[in-house]
């Protein structure tokens, strides 16, 4: 997906469209669709499918990004070692060693949605959506993870929060990760929370 | 300039939307209405992405704070000019210290106020549109309260007295079928058949329809997709959810179809209770109805420059 992403937006035909990725599909979307050549359109695509190389991953960021698992934060912490049957360490390591994919950014702004977590650490939505999650909670659902970029309801597993800020309109990067980056979490203290928010 | 003496329900600034970050999780936002907003912006000589303020069904008060012509439009019971009856969707003109009251009806929905030379509004990634759930954009990224002041431009209409006919809802609403077969058959037989009210738990993230369940039971799930405003989902409990303009831009339901655009607007436009049918169309049905609406636009346009004559 990631690589058809990147060969669509390097394709001139397609200047004017803005691409969304999903884990399976691309919607391909422009606000000026009078006048436009369907067929060509339909050729264009399947050229670019066609002619795409799947096999080539581009090198991309790899962003680091810091989690306090302080109990205070980490609000389903319980509830998932009840569920996997882990230790809290366990669960927090597993959950930092490994190296994540995004696959995309959606739900909200700058809301990265990644794979790669750890087999061990696959447990359902809560049967329950919490109605507020705090800003910048890290979370886990089924194979995926994730971090709530902004306070909004959620479903997903609480086990920490970055001082990170994922969006930023003031910033010359405005969204910290993109489609086709890494992401790595690494533990820290509540004291150096503090000192990086 | 104008003071927000009494702001309405959820008012904020909206224009065209802001197109470019959906790959970002930004929702592209904008007016609710977008026809009505194109004939406001038309009738005061406005830039079509002129931002307008926008809220929904409720009363509002405006103070002109100087001269000022301006455009109100939307399903109202009346507004009041220094307590005296003026008609929406016409050019009214207001001197320093007149007071603008809005008083909705039960069929209000969305409701809007343009001035001749737009709302002064900074842009943020490229549009004054307001996102309320991320607190960009519009006026410091928040709802409109009282004795918020609004900038306006230079009057760039004439005086005369115009104004335009619209109808705002629609019952019909025309959608293009999703492709893949991601919603059983007789679910789109039933969603074709049978009216849908509008919930109260409608918004302008999406409008919530309540009707006879399209699903028996049956749980699908996708893996998260790219979705548009006018994306109509079909969720677990068989209730279809169209997406409106906050909608965020990745979403996990079935689909059944998408809105089209211009009865998007329409569809906006229904008040909360009403009842509606869908439609299905094909891309080339649609275009027909969208080159309608643009013409009706253009009329509009032809009959505001040939009023500069009279």
């Amino acid at each position: 997906m990631n690589a058809l992403r990147e060969a669509l937006l390097k394709d001139s035909f397609f200047s004017e469209f803005e691409i969304i990725s999903g884990y399976q599909d691309l919607l391909i979307s422009t606000r000026s669709w009078a006048g436009i050549d369907w067929v060509k359109l339909e050729e264009k695509l399947h050229a670019v499918i066609e002619n795409c190389q799947y096999s080539q991953r581009s090198e991309r960021a790899v962003i680091d990004v810091p989690v306090c698992y302080d109990e205070e934060y980490a609000l389903d912490l319980i509830s998932i070692t009840e569920q996997t049957k882990l230790s809290a360490e366990e669960v927090i390591q597993l959950h930092s060693e490994s190296t994540y994919f995004v696959h995309f950014i959606g739900f909200t702004i700058g809301f990265p949605f990644l794979s790669g977590l750890a087999k061990e650490l696959i447990l359902p939505r809560k049967a329950t959506p919490r109605i507020h999650v705090p800003k910048g909670s890290v979370a886990i659902a089924g194979e995926q993870a994730g971090i709530y970029s902004v306070d909004s309801a959620g479903g997903w597993n609480i086990l920490g929060k970055t001082p990170l800020s994922l969006f930023d309109v003031q910033r010359e990067k405005i969204c910290r990760s993109q489609a086709g980056d890494r992401v790595r979490f690494y533990s820290i203290t509540k004291t150096e929370f503090h000192k990086m928010s | 300039m104008i003071e927000v003496v009494k702001a309405g329900h959820l008012m904020s600034f909206q224009d065209q939307g802001r197109e470019g970050y959906r790959a970002m999780g930004v929702a592209v936002s904008g007016a609710m209405d977008q026809l009505c907003m194109a004939r406001m912006n038309t009738l005061l000589e406005n830039e079509m992405n002129a931002p307008v303020v926008e809220w929904f069904a409720s009363e509002a008060v405006f103070l002109a704070v100087e001269g000022i012509t301006l455009c109100l439009s939307g399903v109202v019971k009346e507004v009041l000019l220094n307590g005296e009856r003026v008609l929406t969707n016409t050019r009214l003109h207001l001197e320093s210290g007149d007071q603008l009251k809005v008083i909705p009806s039960f069929r209000s929905a969305w409701l809007y106020l343009s001035v001749s030379g737009g709302f002064k509004v900074e842009d943020v990634l490229g549009s004054a549109s307001t996102l309320l759930s991320a607190e960009i954009g519009g006026h410091e990224g928040r709802v409109l309260k009282n004795k918020d002041l609004l900038q306006s431009g230079k009057r760039r209409c004439g005086l005369q007295k115009i104004g335009f006919m619209k109808p705002f809802a629609s019952r019909t609403i025309h959608y293009i079928r999703e492709a893949s077969h991601e919603v059983p058959l007789n679910a789109h037989t039933l969603f074709q058949t049978q009216s849908f009210q509008v919930s109260a738990h409608s918004n302008r993230v999406g409008y919530r329809l309540t009707g006879e369940s399209l699903l028996n039971g049956t749980n699908i799930e996708l893996k998260t997709h790219g979705v548009i405003p006018g994306t109509i989902q079909l969720p677990p409990d068989g209730q279809p959810i169209v997406l409106m303009r906050d909608a965020q831009p990745t979403g996990g339901y079935p689909k059944i179809g998408y809105v089209i655009p211009c009865d998007l607007s329409r569809l906006a436009q229904c008040p909360q209770r009403s009842y509606l049918k869908f439609v299905e169309v094909t891309a080339e049905q649609a275009e027909e109805i969208e080159m309608e609406e643009s013409e009706e636009l253009r009329l509009l346009s032809v009959g505001v420059k040939a009023a500069k004559g009279v």
